[in-house]
């Protein structure tokens, strides 16, 4: 029996596996595929301004904490709002994050850095990849030329370019602002490769050496920062670094769409750490039977106390068919304040993409322990904590509070879960409901 | 007596005739002792159409589950041994190769040359357990039920 079982292996899943460790727990962590965590841009968002509107990267780019706070104030079901109490811990979770996987990232500084996508739009976000974290926008240095990589068709440089002039512009940075090609991969079945292979294949001995002579000669004189497609390694943390010693230019990455290297190159990242930590890492289906019993490969899975950290809709946690369901426990889905169940989808979707949608905010319910609750606020099973998008309250795709949502609550939940664990009763102690 | 009384009651004559009289003497006298499913066969077959099995809607509803996040092709080995002129990544199996019965004979050489056992990781990371492999065998079986009604030659 493990002292804690975290079901889910994203963001959330492993911060919490990783705080209930160093908490002192024995950790297992099952997880039926990867979730969205993988398909992320790989930086991780905490929170912007809600009186920022999107056009307002000034307002934007201010310190995440306050802005976490104002949220908290404003959105009453968002996590930051029920964990308000705790929210001071914000930075130490993310202090916790950057130990875990000081390959990837730097410590962050108090304010959002304001970095590029693949689709020249700017994205306010307060941890970023080493590889990615120099193009934030309020600090870039000019002249600055944004590379495409040869036959790379997911990647537009000019279009990147384009939303760079137009960012800089809005902040009041007057930069100078280039597109080039260089041309690395230079075979026709290139452009048919995907995002992971071209980045493997700047992994590969040599390979660095060849796309410096290809960006040398693209490179104009004098240039001081140079975008990268979001490729610079698949397991290479630190091909920025050494491309930016060979160039002796600032070389970084914007930010990824899926599929994302800079994602999988996270989520890669968090699976050594648990490995590291000694987490016993499970990849299969976890169920559920009428008792209540959780079992895993035809036997119960016995352990004190359960994190739920499944995710939303595309790691599975929650589903909707024909009512929104939690996926393991059959939880109370709520969605704007109220019990989802049978309401009906339109009601909770607009047509207009920009518009809000709140059925992307449904989720389990928790109380300021983390615990699933249901609709009287009662704690519906003892010993089962929850973090991350499987939560009530936010979108973790569009209100820039993603990966940041996650990494606070897996960590609060996993330090929970292990304090549990050491005051349960044991064997017997499964959460069944 | 209305006139839409009388399209009606003309109409129903008609349909009469044709089910008491005209067709079982049409079937009396038809020579094509052929069942019902092997005309659709000669008919279709060559076209690629051919019948959809309760086990070949159940797999191709797992395909349908694919939300082209691309992560099975960031542990899909076949990648690393197949060029990209034969096979472009598992995430194909869903979204491509088995997306129209007429197409999955141009599949052929893919099938002939991708293992199932390299699709394993790419099917165990798949967030929406779409069933690669199993989707690799459908269009094999598929594929040798297409080779018995081979498409006819263009002049």
């Amino acid at each position: 029996m493990s002292d804690v079982l975290v079901v889910g292996g994203g963001m959330a899943g492993a911060l919490a596996a990783l705080s209930a460790r160093r908490a002192g727990a024995s950790v297992r962590l099952v997880r039926r595929a990867l979730g969205a965590t993988a398909m992320s841009s790989g930086a991780v968002d905490v929170a912007a301004s809600p009186f920022a509107p999107g056009g307002d990267l000034a307002g934007q780019a201010g310190d995440y904490l306050e802005a976490a706070a104002a949220i908290a104030r404003v959105r009453p079901r968002h996590p930051y709002a029920v964990l308000k109490g705790q929210l001071s811990r914000l930075p130490e979770a993310l202090a916790f994050l950057v130990a875990a996987l000081p390959e990837l990232f730097d410590p962050p500084g108090r304010n959002n850095t304001l970095l590029l996508t693949p689709l020249g739009t700017v994205k306010p976000t307060a941890l970023a990849q080493r590889s990615q974290l120099g193009g934030d926008l309020s600090t870039l240095e000019g002249p600055v030329v944004v590379a495409h990589l040869g036959v790379n068709p997911r990647f537009d440089a000019t279009l990147v370019a384009r939303g760079l002039t137009a960012a800089a512009k809005a902040i009041g940075r007057e930069l100078e602002i280039r597109a080039v090609e260089a041309r690395p991969f230079r075979r026709v079945e290139d452009a048919l490769r995907t995002p992971y292979e071209l980045a493997q294949d700047l992994d590969a001995p040599g390979r660095l050496e060849a796309l410096v002579e290809e960006l040398g000669h693209a490179l104009p004189p004098g240039t001081r920062t140079v975008l990268l497609p979001p490729l610079l390694g698949r397991s290479t943390p630190r091909l920025a670094e050494r491309l930016s010693q060979a160039l002796n230019v600032r070389c970084f990455e914007v930010l990824s769409a899926s599929p994302s290297v800079p994602g999988v190159r996270l989520q890669e990242a968090l699976d050594a750490a648990l490995k590291a930590a000694q987490v016993e890492l499970l990849e299969m289906e976890l169920t559920r039977t009428e008792d209540g019993t959780l079992m895993l490969a035809g036997a119960p899975a016995q352990a004190k106390t359960v994190v739920l950290a499944t995710g939303k809709f595309i790691g599975g946690g929650i589903r909707r068919e024909a009512r929104f369901e939690e996926t393991l426990f059959g939880l109370p889905v709520f969605v704007s304040g109220r019990d989802a169940g049978d309401a009906a989808l339109g009601e909770l979707l607009s047509e207009r993409i920009t518009d809000d949608q709140a059925a992307f905010r449904a989720g389990v319910r928790i109380d300021a322990s983390l615990r699933p609750v249901g609709a009287d606020g009662r704690p519906l099973i003892p010993n089962l904590f929850a973090a991350g998008s499987v939560l009530e309250g936010y979108d973790p795709a569009s209100d820039k509070t993603g990966l940041g949502v996650a990494a606070f609550t897996g960590f609060l939940a996993g330090e929970a879960a292990a304090e549990a664990a050491g005051s349960s009763a044991g064997p017997g102690g499964g959460a069944s409901r | 007596m209305s006139s839409g009384f009388l399209h009606k009651l003309k109409g129903d004559l008609f349909l009469g005739y044709r089910a008491v009289i005209a067709h079982p003497w049409r079937k009396l006298r038809d020579e094509d002792l052929r069942t019902g499913e092997e005309r659709f066969l000669a008919n279709y077959g060559p076209e690629g159409l051919l019948p959809t099995t309760a086990a070949d809607r159940e797999v191709l509803n797992g395909a349908s589950r694919c939300i082209h996040c691309g992560l099975c092709d960031a542990y899909d080995r076949s990648l690393s041994v197949l060029p990209r002129t034969v096979h472009l990544g598992a995430s194909q199996l869903a979204v491509s190769y088995s997306r129209a019965a007429p197409d999955i004979r141009y599949t052929a050489e893919i099938l002939a040359r991708l293992e199932e056992s390299q699709l394993v990781r790419a099917e165990a990371v798949c967030p929406t357990r779409v069933p690669l492999r199993q989707l690799v065998v459908y269009l094999r079986r598929k594929l040798v039920e297409l080779q018995a009604h081979p498409p006819p030659k263009t002049p």
